[in-house]
């Protein structure tokens, strides 16, 4: 079984923070970490790998220093370490990002599953997974919950709805996006960590160049869209005093809760 | 050749770890005076035993360096697991690596690395710590034997180790030495337990030896010499020691710096009073100076790969001092919360206190300094 797992490196932090002035990410004095879902995408494909046996291959699109996610990685136990790396690639949109790991996984080539994160803690879209698949052309699952069978052959999942979750049978190759539900993410081994860092490092970079790709199609000239202004919107809160018997009032609280969603 | 730089990863890597699976159950282990097992099994399966171990016994090979970068981080979380790590991985198992035989370290070195044989590390008696010197547990030579009798006391990991490093006096030569004492030796027995203010969770015990037959090839040092490559060795385990006050330090100096900035009186934060910024302030100037000291200690590699006795001293006296100091002023910090076990505040204290004493009073160790100034030309 051939497992390719996308690694997305991000900024350690929940609450991304925004420079009111210029718009961009503060990533200041932020440390960088492995996308906390892509931890379980990486769990997910070792446990699959223990089983079956094959390569877990990791790639990740990023700067120079995205060779610790690498690396990280690595220490986790993949066999071995992509860095997408150039000028060319920066500011891709998710469409440009999808395209470039698109190209990659076509490169590394006989692929039987793709393992994504479903969402990035800075990006936040969870459309590079399906734009992924998509541009592959080949079927995906997304916010996978627990995976019940892998073979050569066919993947069986649970993934997540509104109200509950669905069970399905895929053949593969596929792609699925998982959810942190999924596994409880092991430690990188410090022996493995060292290595990594080794000359001799199972870790490739590959440029556009070895994508065969033009500038025009990656990074800030291959984006589709154009981001016209960013802002942290501003939270308000929303005060309001329910009337009427404690009956009524249970019952118009139990309303608006259903209709926010809430429960 | 674009790689990771491999220490900057070992300590974010080791610092997450820390952070999401000792530094929950600290407080436990304090309070329980618990040996926390399950740490020394995790590093085992995750390699870490084996860091400063050669590759060809499955060890990483590293260097003392990496060691005190991993022991920074996980002492601030938990000092007594911190102790327990540096022993295996710069105490006991470097004097197997350069005195013991081939067949002894391929016994030894890959039990080590996946974490069956730990070690303790034995020299200190009821009636004689500091002076090496004096030592009374003997070794009789009785053919292919040593035949040992004494008692050791306040040793880490006495009730948990498989291996006991045990310095000694040998009766043929009236030398000073260390062997290996396995711990199914018959007439070995783990005497009491220790009570201790702080470092509760090192499991230290007095070790007794009633007529414990060691065979030969056990032996790492005896006769003329020995002393002196004993003490090259702990010229090492000093800046071991001295990251672990380091790493008490710093994270009692975050929780105080981040208290100081959350914690208001009449409206404005305690940082903003400048009381309170002259005492962070002088304990960040502490802070920094330590980590120079121990680092640059670190990376001394002098004498065949160890730290001069200065450099390592000195790392070591300043940081415990420093890490007493910075503890018991981030305590103030806290006001009488410092004082409840609720925070970790006290608990810090009571660590760093405990490393003044842990390998040698820093006193004692002032002695080394001067000796090395004495012979010193100016
Ligand atoms: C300078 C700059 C400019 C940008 N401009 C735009 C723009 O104009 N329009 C726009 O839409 N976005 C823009 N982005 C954001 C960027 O497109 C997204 O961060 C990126 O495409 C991934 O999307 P996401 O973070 O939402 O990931 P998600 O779709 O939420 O991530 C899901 C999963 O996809 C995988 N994944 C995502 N990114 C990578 C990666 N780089 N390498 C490997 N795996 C990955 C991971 O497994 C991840 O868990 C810009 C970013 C930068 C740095
Ligand atoms: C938490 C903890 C863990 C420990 N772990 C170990 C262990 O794993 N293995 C082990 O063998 N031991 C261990 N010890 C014991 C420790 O090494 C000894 O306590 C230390 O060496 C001092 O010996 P002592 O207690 O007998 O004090 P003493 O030698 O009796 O000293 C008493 C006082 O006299 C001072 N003093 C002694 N000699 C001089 C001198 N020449 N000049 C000036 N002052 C002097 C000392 O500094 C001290 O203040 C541990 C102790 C503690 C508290």
């Amino acid at each position: 079984m051939q497992i390719v797992v996308t690694i997305k490196q991000v900024p350690d932090t929940a609450e991304i923070r925004i420079d009111p002035k210029t718009g961009n990410l503060i990533r200041e004095g932020v440390e960088s970490i492995i996308n906390p879902d892509d931890r379980h995408a990486i769990e997910a494909a070792l446990q699959i790998r223990e089983k079956l046996g094959g390569s877990v291959t990791g790639i990740c699109m990023g700067p120079p220093q995205a060779i610790d996610a690498i690396s990280e990685a690595l220490g986790l136990g993949i066999d071995k370490g992509i860095l997408l790396m150039d000028n060319y690639f920066a500011g891709a949109d998710t469409w440009a990002t999808s395209f470039t790991l698109g190209r990659a996984v076509e490169k590394i080539g006989d692929c039987d599953l793709i393992i994504c994160g479903h969402q990035a803690i800075d990006g936040d879209t969870a459309q590079v997974g399906p734009q992924l698949a998509e541009y592959l052309n080949i079927p995906q699952i997304t916010y996978v919950k627990d995976i019940e069978e892998a073979t050569d052959k066919k993947i069986v999942v649970k993934c997540m709805t509104d109200k509950g979750y669905e069970r399905i049978e895929c053949p593969l190759p596929a792609l699925i996006t998982v959810m942190r539900q999924l596994n409880e993410p092991r430690f990188p081994r410090f022996d493995w960590l060292i290595n990594a860092c080794r000359e001799k490092a199972p870790i490739e970079t590959w440029n556009a160049a070895d994508l065969g790709v033009k500038a025009s199609q990656v990074g800030l000239q291959g984006s589709l869209t154009n981001v016209i202004n960013t802002f942290s919107p501003k939270f308000e809160r929303r005060g309001e005093i329910l009337e009427g018997t404690a009956e009524k009032t249970v019952k118009d609280f139990m309303k608006i809760l259903e209709e926010n969603k809430l429960i | 050749m674009l790689r990771s730089n491999v220490e900057e990863l070992l300590k974010q890597c080791t610092s997450r770890f820390v952070k999401s699976q000792i530094m929950p159950q600290a407080r436990k282990w304090d309070e329980n005076k618990q040996y926390p097992l399950e740490n020394m099994k995790k590093f085992a399966e995750l390699g870490l035993l084996g860091l400063r171990i050669p590759k060809k016994y499955g060890g990483s090979g590293r260097g003392l360096l990496d060691a005190v970068i991993v022991l920074e981080q996980i002492a601030k979380a938990d000092a007594s697991t911190a102790v327990n790590l540096h022993v295996q991985l710069n105490a006991s198992p470097l004097f197997v690596m350069l005195y013991s035989g081939e067949e002894v370290k391929r016994k030894l070195l890959p039990a080590l690395v996946s974490g069956k044989a730990l070690f303790s590390m034995a020299q200190t008696e009821p009636e004689v710590g500091s002076n090496l010197t004096e030592l009374r547990t003997l070794a009789r030579v009785e053919g292919s034997y040593y035949v040992v009798n004494g008692t050791k006391t306040m040793i880490t990991m006495g009730s948990i180790a498989h291996v006991h490093l045990v310095y000694l006096r040998f009766d043929d030569d009236n030398s000073i030495g260390c062997l290996l004492l396995e711990k199914e030796t018959k007439g070995f027995s783990v005497g009491k337990s220790e009570n201790f203010l702080g470092l509760r969770g090192l499991g230290s015990t007095e070790l007794v030896f009633q007529d414990c037959r060691v065979p030969k090839e056990n032996l790492l040092l005896k006769g003329p010499g020995s002393l002196r490559k004993m003490l090259t060795l702990f010229n090492g385990t000093r800046v071991g020691l001295a990251s672990i006050s380091l790493g008490i330090a710093g994270a009692a100096f975050e929780e105080a710096l981040k208290y100081s900035k959350l914690r208001t009186i009449s409206g404005k934060p305690l940082i903003a009073f400048q009381g309170l910024q002259w005492k962070l302030a002088d304990m960040a100037i502490t802070l920094e100076a330590m980590k120079h000291l121990v680092y640059s200690a670190a990376k001394d590699t002098k004498l065949n790969g160890f730290p001069d006795q200065f450099t390592s001293s000195a790392a070591r006296i300043f940081s415990s001092e420093g890490a007493i100091k910075i503890a018991n002023t981030a305590l103030d910090i806290f006001g009488g919360y410092g004082y409840s076990k609720e925070f970790p505040m006290e608990r810090y204290l009571r660590e760093a206190k405990g490393m003044t004493f842990v390998g040698g009073t820093i006193d004692v160790l002032r002695n080394a300094i001067g000796s090395y100034l004495s012979k010193k030309n100016m």
